[in-house]
């Protein structure tokens, strides 16, 4: 007879916790596909991320910033491969990343590296200069290099650069120019 | 080192407030240890001593013994008790346990581990923060000084002497991130990471002060759902972080006047200071509490003084004291304040500090922040479901009314310092946003992009305030004695 009472009143604790949970499942499910922001975060925010995070935790540190901030980073990184640390750099603005060159195909930058504190991240120590700076600070007057996007800024070289690529860093001296 | 600075947090919350809960221990322990650290970085860095990496294991075990001593009697008298290394099952503490609850934590623990995963795998990418406090730490750590820093240098980059720059903001974000970046950190995501998972013990913890377990792991999914905020929680700018103090420091001040449990004040004060020692509009939320703490002062000077839990009353001369813990919390500020003005770091101020009035601005302001929080794409229905409860709750001190019951029985008061505290702030921010002189950037832009971030402090609060109104907390009672485990 006790048993009987104690397996009736678990049963009723059971099935109380399990009406609540459908009750409560319930609701969570009518918020999340009601409200636009709740759905984003449940289905969106956690399925991209989640994916992502999947294909990319065995990349490199720089591999996934790459993943992160696209063709930008890789930019960057050219910048700071070809150039000594104590460059003195002229960096493009974002209107420079976003024109459509004169000649040859459109790079897919997304101006996510377009701020010199930004840029600075990446380059250190190398020095960053942009266009509003020209002219008025003193580091603008000792450039080493310029950073072209889209074939913009070559005549800020000493030397004929009409032919050479819409992308790329180019030494103000002309002897201090590789080519390859 | 992060261990250590955890260690840091936690010694010195546990000595001023020894009784507080283990998970609001150790859920703020890393924002407290953060704070004291990269303060000591600032007053090291003023004294011209280098940033580097054996200067700050010197600062931290220093800052670590100091910690452990300002616990030492109570240490004492631990190692005096005979250590029990018996784990006892006590089936009376999982009364509450119920499958409500067990599926909530799962929503909580999935959303977490979607932003720590963030947070670890991916290294700082979001603009704001490379434009500013990240680079600002790497930089730091690199040079060996944040106040004289070439970046810092009006030569170097003349836009960062700009008002509104990210120059004048307070460091302890950008010397928390330099902290990591000494020890050779290839990222600073774990600063947000760990005190963003902190805050959602901490938050617990604090929930549990009042409510049910059903009813505080409802405040925590409601906030860790609402989706603009836990989208910012994986980025390493100040906005989620501050919320999670700034939102605590409330929480704390409305616990403390509820029931006047004098380690409440303490560590109110002690968040109000780390809140704004990580964004200085955080001066907001020392006026809200300063405001409060007058007015309950003002209100019981007659009255008997309340018996705490510890036995403490409010004395006369602890009423005066409340105020002065509760302005001195603006110290972080000032300190940062002479310390950058001395150093040339002070860049022009985007605040008219004089009153004036302008009905269009006025109402371009407040237009802008009703619109983020009518709107649900950013916060969800966080702000509606306050505003649904603020309802139940004014019926619900109406029908005490008709019924001739107190106003004001336990709990219900709770409840209505929310509320106040949650409009005034409000407030606060429509004034602060309302006195910024907009000639760095458009009203609009500000409105857009930054307001919707400075809202998040209110997030926890309102979720807090939703649940703690009391028919909710006696239906969230009801639920776990007819659910709990401990009705089999």
């Amino acid at each position: 007879m006790a048993i009987a009472t104690k397996t009736r009143h678990i049963l009723r604790w059971l099935l109380r916790n399990l009406v609540a949970a459908v009750v409560g499942l319930a609701v969570f499910t009518a918020v999340v596909n009601l409200n636009h922001g709740y759905h984003w975060i449940w289905f969106d925010f956690t399925g991209t991320n989640m994916a992502d995070i999947g294909m990319d935790r065995h990349l490199s540190l720089e591999d996934r910033l790459e993943r992160r901030l696209g063709v930008d980073y890789d930019f960057v990184q050219m910048v700071k491969g070809m150039t000594p640390e104590d460059a003195v750099i002229f960096y493009p603005s974002r209107e420079d990343f976003m024109a459509t060159p004169s000649h040859g195909n459109k790079v897919p930058f997304h101006a996510s590296l377009t701020d010199k504190v930004a840029a600075i991240r990446i380059l250190y120590p190398r020095k960053v200069v942009v266009a509003e700076e020209l002219g008025k600070t003193p580091y603008a007057d000792r450039l080493t290099h310029i950073a072209i996007v889209n074939g913009l800024h070559r005549d800020m070289v000493s030397y004929p650069s009409d032919t050479m690529p819409t992308i790329d860093v180019l030494p103000v001296n002309a002897a201090d120019y590789v080519p390859f | 080192m992060l261990i250590f600075i955890f260690i840091i947090g936690f010694m010195l919350l546990s000595s001023m407030a020894w009784r507080s809960s283990l998970l609001e221990k150790a859920g703020f322990a890393l924002p407290v240890g953060m704070a004291a650290v990269t303060l000591a970085m600032l007053l090291m860095d003023w004294a011209h001593i280098a940033l580097t990496r054996t200067s700050m294991t010197i600062l931290t075990l220093a800052l670590l013994l100091a910690a452990i001593a300002a616990n030492g009697k109570k240490l004492l008298m631990l190692t005096h008790k005979r250590p029990s290394f018996h784990i006892t099952f006590n089936k009376s503490h999982l009364t509450w346990l119920n499958l409500l609850w067990l599926l909530m934590l799962m929503g909580v623990i999935w959303l977490e581990y979607v932003n720590i995963s963030k947070c670890l795998i991916y290294p700082t990418y979001d603009r704001d923060s490379m434009a500013a406090f990240d680079t600002f730490g790497y930089v730091c750590a690199q040079e060996g000084t944040y106040l004289r820093m070439s970046l810092f240098d009006a030569d170097y980059i003349p836009s960062l002497h700009h008002a509104g720059s990210a120059m004048s903001y307070v460091p302890m974000l950008p010397l928390s991130y330099a902290y990591l970046y000494i020890y050779g950190a290839a990222t600073s995501k774990a600063i947000p990471a760990f005190i963003y998972l902190g805050f959602l013990f901490g938050l617990y913890g604090l929930c549990r002060r009042r409510l049910t377990h059903t009813a505080s792991m409802l405040v925590l999914l409601g906030v860790i759902l609402t989706p603009e905020m836990t989208s910012f929680a994986s980025h390493s700018i100040t906005n989620v972080m501050h919320a999670c103090v700034a939102s605590a420091a409330i929480i704390y001040l409305c616990l403390w006047l509820e029931r006047r449990e004098p380690f409440d004040l303490r560590l109110m004060a002690l968040m109000l200071a780390i809140n704004v020692w990580m964004r200085a509009e955080g001066v907001v939320f020392i006026g809200v509490a300063l405001i409060f703490i007058f007015i309950s002062l003002i209100r019981n000077r007659t009255s008997t003084p309340l018996p705490s839990a510890e036995g403490e009353s409010i004395r006369p001369k602890s009423r005066w004291w409340a105020i002065a813990l509760t302005a001195l919390a603006v110290l972080p500020f000032l300190l940062w304040t002479v310390c950058s003005s001395t150093c040339g770091l002070a860049s022009e101020s985007t605040l008219i500090t004089h009153p004036f009035w302008d009905g269009d601005k006025l109402l371009t302001v407040w237009r802008g922040v009703y619109g983020l929080l009518g709107g649900s794409d950013y916060y969800g229905w966080t702000f509606n479901i306050a505003l649904i409860m603020l309802h139940v709750h004014i019926f619900y001190a109406i029908y005490l009314r008709l019924r001739h019951q107190p106003l004001r029985p336990e709990g219900l008061s709770l409840s209505h310092y929310f509320i106040w505290t949650i409009i005034i702030g409000i407030a606060g921010y429509v004034t602060v946003l309302y006195q910024v002189d907009y000639q760095w950037d458009s009203i609009q832009n500000v409105l857009d992009f930054s307001a919707k971030r400075f809202l998040f402090c209110f997030v926890p609060m309102a979720w807090f305030f939703s649940v703690s109104v009391v028919p909710m907390r006696k239906f969230a009672t009801w639920f776990e004695r007819k659910c709990g485990i401990g009705n089999l």
